[in-house]
């Protein structure tokens, strides 16, 4: 096992129940190349703006939540579609890797709780902007800025028109930068991404 | 329920699919007339607003989240509306409306989260926005001013 994913894995046990513990999960897989996913079991408050277990303010403006699609050769009316949330595009401070959790509903006390996180490779590039990121029951596919064989390494990007110091952006009026090779990313729900 | 958007982006054409769907089809006539497949007089839905973000269902009902343009006071506002099918008219009816965005100045409607719980009703969360509402599926619909959280 490489050293970083060890990092990872390193991180286990009762602790994921708060919001720190959490975000240790997040930054150590990270680093992991492979990734990894991690089950928290930290829960958001109900009051607007503060955390349960922790201290500080989450940035719930920038969470985004998204629901599995239907399976339309067994509809179920009492299976409800999983439902996944994330960040905005980099994370709750608009910085690092991005990653995205499986929300759990519970009634009672209406919370949504975090019950898996997947943290996204940041070798891709991946914004999880929710118009390139589609959930589906086994996979979710993610729109990479990088073409299929490329990761991210610093400093340039091999065959790609965009560069580090010119950061990528879909296309606008202004296509100087535009993405020029995307690739769909697959990654199986519920293994290492 | 199968929607069909029509051209002015605010009418649906809609069939209604029962879990029962194979044997209604095979025996369309005689069915109950809740049940049928489709009602060729009734099944055009207008939906008021502007359809923004991508409508969810669960069951019989239906939760849209609209735009709208108030004309007296110079803002767009952001509706949730709740539709309901009945099984009298054979038809979505509008059961339940929020004003849930006063001022909607957003056009990012991809961030926008509407999802659906089951029995125990829709989440809406508009973007940019840090509240998360609830709409339950019941006549007691809760919304802002109710059990936001």
């Amino acid at each position: 096992m490489p050293a970083d994913a060890a990092r990872c894995a390193a991180v286990t046990g009762a602790a994921l129940a708060t919001k720190a513990a959490c975000q240790a999960v997040i930054t150590a897989a990270a680093d992991a190349v492979s990734g990894t996913t991690k089950a928290c079991t930290y829960t958001y408050a109900a009051s607007a703006g503060t955390l349960a277990g922790a201290t500080g303010t989450a940035n719930k403006a920038n969470f985004i939540m998204q629901q599995v699609s239907e399976d339309p050769a067994s509809y179920d009316l009492a299976t409800i579609p999983k439902i996944y949330g994330w960040m905005a595009e980099k994370g709750d401070s608009g910085t690092g890797s991005p990653s995205f959790f499986r929300l759990k509903w519970t009634l009672a006390g209406e919370t949504l709780q975090a019950e898996d996180i997947t943290v996204v490779p940041a070798k891709y590039r991946i914004a999880m902007k929710p118009e390139l990121v589609s959930f589906g029951r086994n996979y979710v596919a993610i729109v990479s800025p990088i073409d299929c064989a490329a990761t991210n390494p610093v400093g340039s990007l091999a065959g790609q028109r965009q560069t580090a110091s010119a950061p990528y952006r879909w296309s606008r009026p202004d296509t100087r930068r535009d993405v020029a090779n995307p690739s769909i990313r697959y990654f199986k729900l519920g293994t290492r991404p | 329920m199968l929607l069909a958007r029509l051209a002015d982006g605010a009418s649906f054409r809609f069939w209604r699919f029962a879990s029962d769907f194979d044997t209604v089809a095979a025996n369309h006539g005689a069915a109950a007339g809740e049940r049928k497949i489709e009602q060729t007089d009734l099944s055009l839905l207008q939906v008021n607003g502007r359809v923004t973000v991508p409508p969810v269902f669960y069951a019989d009902y239906a939760a849209f989240y609209c735009t709208d343009f108030d004309a007296a006071t110079g803002t767009r506002e952001g509706w949730i509306r709740i539709y309901k099918y009945s099984t009298q008219m054979y038809q979505l009816e509008l059961v339940y409306e929020d004003k849930v965005v006063a001022s909607e100045t957003s056009a990012e409607y991809a961030r926008y989260s509407l999802v659906k719980l089951g029995a125990d009703g829709f989440l809406f969360k508009a973007a940019g926005a840090p509240t998360i509402y609830r709409y339950a599926i019941d006549t007691a619909y809760v919304g802002p001013g109710g059990a936001a959280w």
